[in-house]
């Protein structure tokens, strides 16, 4: 992701200064709350339902492996601007050596255990990044939100979306 | 109209008969689904669970009555509870405050309820063993899932394959967000396997 300095406010993809929409701890205990937080606030952003699924099911894989897999315990933020919402999971452990945590590209392999969880968010996700330092990890993954401008969409709206009110 | 009264005459003559022709006992078995109906009466359900304790003491008969715990009210089946000498509930795997994970009997498969994470593979991994032994179709009811992550979603599609590759079919009742973790798994292409996702009305 690259920084375009002459755009005003944060770069793409950087936490804001100002509040976010979710920004809490979490540990192996309260990705409960986690989820019910994240499902809230991106419903609230502008999101479907059905994108809301996605944010969430990216937002507990980063936080899941944080708590299995690295530190234990994490920071989840949560953030919008006009084109995307970011969720972004930080922790201050350095990561357990020897684990890949590269999304997969492959296709999932059913057999598939640890890393697994990326490949959902690599699936889901419109960009994912990570940065590993020794100060710890931070795992960002961002999603588009459909523009209120676009045309509405010509389909008759499908069976399945029945039981979502926008 | 339900009279408690009259149930409970009809099933002493009942006791009485099979006496007279010289059975040595009486099994009864009750599905009280037709309470759930808007039957004028039901006040005195109540009172048809005492009075059947009533008839039953001391004889050699025993009445068996089934409360669907998807349908009944927790009110209802408390105010209930207290009349039957024994109760049985379905084979409960886990459960906590946010998950519940239970052996369903009709159709034979699993029920799980709430939201599911790889905190709780362990519990759902033997319920799903125990599925897979199962005879015949297997049906795993999802439906009162709100969660899975991507962990649990691969245990469930490898018990649902598992089960498939041994030639029966396996059905998977759950909501829109869940079906999509089994969808993004490929699980449509497995055959034998069926995904049906409550909501679709």
């Amino acid at each position: 992701m690259t920084s375009d300095p002459g755009l005003p406010g944060p770069r793409p993809g950087t936490a804001p200064d100002g509040p976010a929409l979710v920004d809490q701890e979490f540990g192996s205990g309260s990705l409960y709350a986690l989820r019910a937080a994240v499902a809230a606030h991106a419903a609230s952003a502008g999101l479907s339902q059905d994108q809301v699924d996605d944010v969430l099911a990216a937002a507990h894989e980063l936080a899941a492996n944080t708590v299995r897999h690295d530190a234990g315990h994490g920071r989840i933020r949560l953030w919008a601007d006009d084109q995307f919402l970011y969720c972004q999971v930080s922790d201050d452990g350095p990561p357990a050596s020897g684990e890949d945590r590269t999304p997969a590209s492959s296709p999932a392999s059913w057999q598939t255990g640890h890393g697994h969880g990326l490949w959902l968010i690599g699936q889901v996700a419109a960009g994912f990044t990570l940065d590993h330092r020794a100060a710890g990890t931070t795992a960002t993954a961002r999603f588009a939100i459909a523009s209120p401008a676009q045309p509405p969409d010509p389909r008759p709206p499908a069976r399945s979306q029945d039981a979502y009110p926008h | 109209m339900f009279r408690a009264d009259a149930a409970v005459g009809w099933l002493a003559s009942q006791l009485a008969s099979s006496r007279e022709q010289g059975f040595a006992g009486l099994r009864v078995a009750v599905d009280m689904s037709w309470a759930l109906r808007p039957v004028a009466g039901i006040e005195e359900l109540p009172r048809f669970e005492e009075g059947i304790a009533a008839v039953l003491a001391g004889t050699a008969a025993s009445v068996l009555c089934q409360y669907d715990q998807d349908r009944f009210d927790p009110v209802t089946l408390a105010s209930v509870a207290g009349f039957h000498t024994r109760s049985v509930a379905a084979a409960t795997y886990y459960a906590d405050a946010l998950l519940r994970i239970c052996r369903q009997y009709a159709p034979p498969g699993i029920r799980a309820a709430g939201e599911l994470d790889y905190q709780a593979e362990e519990p759902l991994a033997f319920a799903l063993a125990e599925a897979v032994r199962l005879d015949g179709d297997v049906v795993l009811n999802l439906s009162g899932l709100t969660f899975s992550d991507a962990r649990c979603t691969l245990v469930i599609a490898e018990a649902a394959r598992a089960i498939a590759s041994s030639g029966r079919a396996v059905t998977l009742q759950c909501v829109p967000g869940v079906a999509k973790g089994f969808a993004r798994l490929g699980i449509a292409g497995v055959p034998r396997v069926r995904l049906v996702t409550a909501g679709d009305q």
